[in-house]
C-alpha cells in the first residue's frame, strides 16, 4: 500500500533539484518524492524549532531595550523622495537595525525597472495540484511573520463550478482531490489597481514594470487598502512580526522583502529583488508541476506571450475591471 | 421671498462646486492612466537560452549499459516483470507493447522512435511527442511543463519524464499538501 | 493689545466656569473621567502589543473603531440638521438652539478624529496625510479617504471657528445677528453634509465589496444621520434644559420630531429597498444581507443584533410619526433613545462588518470587538461626551450673556 503510495508521489519532478534531506529510504528513481516529502516534513519541524527561537529573540529584543525611534527615523520621506545618498544612508541603518535585533548581516537592495519590461504571471489550473509548495517558499523568501504565521498566497479548493464563493480554504492531505481545482491567489498586480486608489498617502503605487509595491515605512495602516483588495491580496501586521534569525532571507530589497514592522500593510511584490535580476519568483522555483510562469508582458517571444495568445485564459473577477498582471489559464 | 432664494443660492453654490470636486476625484485620472495596448518592442534579452534539464543524470543506475547491461541483453518479450525492475507494471497505451516500443534494445541508455530513430535518453519528449502531439507542442512553447531558472537569460526546463511516469502515466501525480496556514484554519466557503 | 488682554480674560473666565459646578456635574466629569482612563490604558496596550489585541484580522480588517467613526460623523449631521430648517425655513425657536448644535458637532468631530487615530497602525506617521508640498503626500483627488481627512479636519477647522468666534463675540457682550452669520452657518452645513456623503462613498466606490457598493448607501447615510442626530439632540436638549436650565420651546422639539419622522420613514424605506434587492434575487452579492438578517452557513453572530436594531428602529418610527404619542415626553425620549441605538447597531456594526463577510474569496471570518476595542471605544465616547458637556457647562453661560467681559459688563451697568 505504502509502495504505491510512493510510486504515486514519485512522478514529481522538480527544477532545482537539491539533495533529498530526510527521506533517504526512497527507491532509486525518486528525487521528487524524497523532496516533496522532505520539504514537509522540514517545514513541520522548523516550525516548532521556530516558536522556541522566536520566544527568545522577542526576549532579548526587549532587554536590550530598543528605546524608541530614532528622529530620522520618524522624519524619513516617501521612497520617491529619497536621493540616492538618502537611500544608502536609510538601507545602512536599515542593515545595522537587524544585526543588532536579529544578528544577522543583511544587504538591502534597491533594484530598479528594467526598461522594456512589464512583468506578468500565468498560472495554470489545469496542473495545479493545491500542495501549497509556493505558499511556504515565497514565506521563506520573503521573510514574512512566522508568528503570527503571515502568507501572501492563498490557495483555494475549488470544485468544477469555479465558484470562489464556494471554496475550500483548509483541504489538507493528499492532493490534487478527485474533482477538485487548485487556485493560488496571490497579489494581481493590477493596472487599475484599486489599493493603489485607496491609500491616503501613496504609500503604495504601481512601479514602471507593473510591480505594485509598498514603502513599509510610510504606510500608516489604515488598511483602506485591504478594503479595496478584491483579491484578498494584502496583509496586516497586527503584531510585530516574528522570524528567527536562521530563516531570515539576507538577500533583501527595500521595496521588496526587508523585515517589516508592526502596523504597516504588506503582499507580494512579484519578488521583486529577484525578478529584476533575471531571477523568476520564489513561488515558480517552488511549484513542483510547473503551474507558474511568469515573464515578460512586452516581449512577444516569451513564453508568458505565447501563454496569453494561445491559451485559454481566465482573469479571474475581471468584471472589476482592475485588468491584472495576473492571469489564470487552462491547457 | 427674496431673501429663500438667496438662501438658496447660497447653498448651491457651495454644493455644486464641491460636487464638481467630487467627481474629479471619482474620475482618478491622474494616477491610473490606462496604458496602451501591450507594445510589440525588441525583446530585451536576445540572449535567451532554453536548456533541458537531463533527465539521465537523476536516475541513479544510469548510464544502464555500464551498470548492468553490458552483459545482459535486455527480453522484449512482453511479460510480467518477476526478477528485475519489478516495480514497473505496464499501463499506458495499447500500442506500448513492451520495453522495446520506446527503449532502444540495441543500447537500452537511449530510445528509439517508432520509426526505428534513435533518441538520446534526455530527449524524452521526442518519444512522448510521437502520440502527444498537442501537449508536446505545449511544452515546447513553454506552455505546459516546468520552466525554472530566469525569466531573462537562461531556462531551465524539465523533460516529459521527469514529472509524467511513462510505464504508468495515469497513475497521477499526487502530493502531501503543506499544512493549512493559520488565518485559512477554520475558513470555508 | 486690547484682544489679547480680553482673549486672557476669556480663558479664565472659561476655566473658572469649567471647574465649579453642583456635585452632579463633578460626578458625571468624573465617571467619564474614569471611562476616559480606562480607554487610554486599554489604547496603550494596543499600541504596546500591537493590533492583535483587537479582534479584527485581515479578513475584517474594519471593526469597531470605523463603525463608531462612522456613526460620530453622522452625530455631526445633528448640527446641520437645525440650521437648514432654522435658516431656510426660519424657524425661531430653531435658530436660537444653533449654537448647541454646534457644540454638539464640535464634540463629534473630536470623536471621528479620535476614531481615526485610535484605528491606524502608525499614528505618528500622521504627518503623512499633510499634502504634498507640506512634507506628506494626502492623494487628493483619487483617494476617497484622503477627501474624508480634508472634509473631516476642514469641518473640525470651521466647526472650531463658528465656537470660537461666537464665544469672543458673546463674551464681548455683542449680540449674534444672524442675518449676518447665515450666509457662514449655510456653508457649514453644506460642508458637513458633503461630508457625510464622502464618509459613505469611503465605502461606496469598493467594488470589491458587492455590500456597500449600492447607489442607495449615500442616502442611506444621510437619512439615518438626520434620525440619529437629532434623537441624540433631543436627548441632550432634555438633560441641557433640566440641569443648565436652557428654555427649550415645545416648537423646537416638535420641529425636531418632525425631522425625526421623515429622515426615519426615508430611511427605512432606503433599507427595504436595499434588502429587496440583495435577497430577493439569488445573486452571491446577497449573501452579507442574507449574513447580516439570517446568518450564512451557520454563521449567525450578528443576527440577534441586527432584528434587535430593527425592533428599535421600528418602535421608535411608530412614536416618532405617531403625534399622540411624539409629543409626550417621556415617550418622545424612549424613541429617541431606541433611534440613538438602532441606527447605531445598523449603521456600525451592521453596516462595516457584514462588507467583509463574505470575504473576497468566500471565506466567512466572523468579527465581534474585543475588550479592548470596546474600552477604547467607549473611552473615545466618554472623551467626546466630556468634551460636550464643557462646551454646554460653559457655552450656555455665554450664549446667554451671563458670562461677559469686565468692559461689557461695565459698559452694561453704565447704560
Amino acid at each position: 500500500m505504502l509502495k504505491t503510495l510512493r510510486r504515486r508521489l514519485n512522478v514529481i519532478g522538480e527544477g532545482t533539484a537539491p539533495a533529498a534531506p530526510e527521506a533517504s529510504d526512497q527507491g532509486p528513481e525518486t528525487p521528487a518524492l524524497a523532496e516533496a516529502m522532505g520539504r514537509a516534513q522540514l517545514t513541520r519541524r522548523t516550525f516548532l524549532e521556530r516558536s522556541a527561537v522566536t520566544a527568545g529573540v522577542t526576549a532579548a529584543a526587549t532587554a536590550s531595550g530598543c528605546g524608541g525611534p530614532a528622529w530620522e527615523e520618524y522624519f524619513q520621506q516617501h521612497y520617491k523622495r529619497l536621493s540616492d545618498e538618502d537611500k544608502q544612508v536609510i538601507f545602512a541603518r536599515l542593515e545595522a537595525n537587524v544585526k543588532a535585533r536579529h544578528g544577522v548581516d543583511v544587504t538591502i537592495n534597491d533594484p530598479q525597472p528594467i526598461e522594456g519590461v512589464e512583468f506578468g504571471y500565468a498560472l495554470n489550473v489545469s496542473t495545479c495540484t493545491g500542495c501549497r509548495q509556493c505558499e511556504y517558499a515565497c514565506a521563506e523568501e520573503n521573510n514574512t511573520s512566522r508568528d503570527p504565521e503571515m502568507h501572501y498566497i492563498r490557495v483555494l479548493e475549488l470544485d468544477r463550478t469555479f465558484n470562489v464563493m464556494d471554496a475550500v480554504h483548509d483541504y489538507d492531505g493528499q492532493v490534487p482531490r478527485d474533482g477538485k481545482f487548485y487556485m493560488p491567489v496571490q497579489c494581481h498586480h493590477c493596472e487599475n489597481a484599486p489599493c493603489v486608489t485607496a491609500c491616503p498617502v501613496n504609500a503604495t503605487w504601481r512601479e514602471d514594470d507593473g510591480i505594485v509595491v509598498v514603502d513599509y515605512d510610510w504606510c500608516i495602516g489604515c488598511r483602506y487598502c485591504e478594503t479595496a483588495c478584491p483579491y484578498d491580496a494584502r496583509r496586516f501586521n497586527f503584531s510585530e512580526p516574528n522570524i528567527s534569525p536562521a530563516d531570515i532571507n539576507p538577500n533583501q530589497g527595500y521595496l521588496s522583502n526587508r523585515l517589516r514592522k508592526a502596523g504597516v500593510v504588506e503582499k507580494c511584490h512579484f519578488c521583486l529583488h529577484r525578478v529584476r535580476e533575471g531571477l523568476n519568483p520564489a513561488c515558480l522555483e517552488a511549484c513542483p508541476v510547473g503551474a507558474r510562469k511568469f515573464g515578460n508582458l512586452l516581449d512577444p517571444d516569451s513564453e508568458l506571450r505565447r501563454i496569453l495568445e494561445n491559451g485559454r485564459i481566465y482573469i479571474f473577477k475581471e468584471e472589476q475591471g482592475t485588468l491584472p498582471r495576473f492571469f489564470y489559464y487552462f491547457d | 421671498m427674496r431673501s429663500r432664494v438667496i438662501h438658496r443660492f447660497i447653498v448651491l453654490s457651495v454644493l455644486l462646486p464641491t460636487s464638481a470636486l467630487l467627481v474629479l476625484g471619482g474620475c482618478k485620472h491622474e494616477q491610473n492612466p490606462l496604458r496602451p495596448e501591450l507594445r510589440e518592442v525588441q525583446s530585451p534579452n536576445p540572449g535567451r537560452t532554453i536548456e533541458i534539464v537531463s533527465r539521465s543524470a537523476e536516475i541513479p543506475d544510469y548510464p544502464c549499459v555500464e551498470q548492468c547491461h553490458v552483459d545482459r541483453e535486455a527480453d522484449a518479450t512482453p511479460r510480467r516483470l518477476t526478477e528485475l525492475h519489478t516495480d514497473i507494471e505496464l499501463d499506458h497505451a495499447e500500442v506500448m507493447s513492451f520495453c522495446d516500443t520506446c527503449h532502444y534494445l540495441e543500447n537500452i541508455d537511449e530510445f528509439q522512435l517508432i520509426d526505428g530513430t534513435r533518441v538520446p535518453f534526455d530527449e524524452s519528449h521526442r518519444v512522448c511527442g510521437q502520440c502527444h502531439g498537442e501537449k508536446t507542442r505545449d511544452w515546447s512553447l513553454g506552455i505546459h511543463g516546468i520552466y525554472t531558472g530566469s525569466w531573462q537569460t537562461t531556462a531551465h526546463r524539465r523533460s516529459c519524464t521527469a514529472c509524467h511516469d511513462p510505464h504508468a502515466p495515469l497513475e497521477g501525480i499526487h502530493l502531501q499538501a503543506l499544512p493549512v496556514p493559520a488565518d485559512a484554519r477554520g475558513d470555508e466557503g | 493689545m486690547r484682544h489679547i488682554k480680553t482673549a486672557g480674560e476669556l480663558f479664565v473666565a472659561l476655566l473658572k466656569q469649567l471647574v465649579k459646578g453642583p456635585p452632579l456635574y463633578y460626578a458625571w466629569m468624573a465617571g467619564l473621567a474614569v471611562v476616559v482612563a480606562i480607554g487610554g490604558w486599554a489604547y496603550s496596550i494596543q499600541l504596546t502589543e500591537g493590533f492583535a489585541v483587537t479582534n479584527m484580522t485581515d479578513h475584517v480588517p474594519w471593526g469597531a473603531y470605523i463603525a463608531n467613526f462612522t456613526y460620530v460623523v453622522g452625530l455631526i449631521d445633528a448640527a446641520v440638521m437645525l440650521i437648514i430648517p432654522a435658516l431656510l425655513f426660519d424657524r425661531q425657536h430653531l435658530t436660537r438652539l444653533i449654537y448647541l448644535g454646534m457644540y454638539l458637532a464640535l464634540a463629534a468631530v473630536v470623536m471621528a478624529l479620535l476614531f481615526i487615530v485610535v484605528d491606524i497602525g502608525h499614528p505618528e506617521r500622521a504627518w503623512h496625510l499633510l499634502p504634498a508640498f507640506a512634507g506628506g503626500w494626502l492623494t487628493i483627488p483619487h483617494s476617497m479617504l484622503a477627501w474624508d481627512v480634508l472634509a473631516l479636519n476642514g469641518w473640525a477647522v470651521i466647526n472650531f471657528a463658528l465656537v470660537a468666534v461666537f464665544f469672543w463675540v458673546r463674551f464681548q457682550g455683542h449680540e449674534i445677528h444672524i442675518r449676518r452669520w447665515q450666509g457662514y452657518l449655510l456653508a457649514a452645513a453644506a460642508w458637513a453634509v458633503v461630508l457625510h456623503v464622502i464618509t459613505s462613498f469611503l465605502y461606496v466606490w469598493l467594488s470589491a465589496r458587492p455590500f456597500w457598493h449600492s447607489a442607495a448607501h449615500a442616502p442611506r447615510f444621510l437619512s439615518s444621520a438626520f434620525v440619529a442626530g437629532p434623537s441624540f439632540f433631543v436627548l441632550s436638549l432634555w438633560a441641557i434644559r433640566r440641569y443648565a436650565g436652557v428654555d427649550v420651546r415645545f416648537e423646537a422639539i416638535e420641529t425636531l420630531r418632525k425631522i425625526i419622522a421623515m429622515a426615519m420613514t426615508v430611511n427605512l424605506f432606503l433599507l427595504l429597498a436595499e434588502v429587496f434587492t440583495e435577497l430577493f434575487s439569488t445573486s452571491v452579492h446577497g449573501e452579507s444581507m442574507e449574513y447580516l438578517f439570517f446568518g450564512l452557513h451557520g454563521h449567525t453572530l450578528l443576527v440577534p443584533y441586527m432584528w434587535t436594531a430593527l425592533a428599535l428602529n421600528l418602535s421608535a418610527f411608530v412614536i416618532f410619526v405617531t403625534p399622540k404619542f411624539g409629543r409626550q415626553m417621556p415617550l418622545l425620549l424612549l424613541a429617541c433613545a431606541m433611534a440613538v441605538v438602532g441606527v447605531w447597531i445598523e449603521k456600525g456594526m451592521g453596516m462595516v462588518i457584514p462588507g467583509f463577510i463574505p470575504g473576497p474569496l468566500g471565506q466567512i471570518v466572523e468579527y465581534e470587538p474585543s475588550k479592548i476595542e470596546i474600552a477604547v471605544s467607549a473611552g473615545v465616547w466618554a472623551f467626546g461626551l466630556g468634551v460636550y458637556t464643557a462646551l454646554v457647562k460653559v457655552g450656555v453661560p455665554i450664549a446667554e450673556g451671563r458670562l461677559v467681559s469686565k468692559s461689557a459688563q461695565t459698559a452694561e451697568e453704565s447704560s
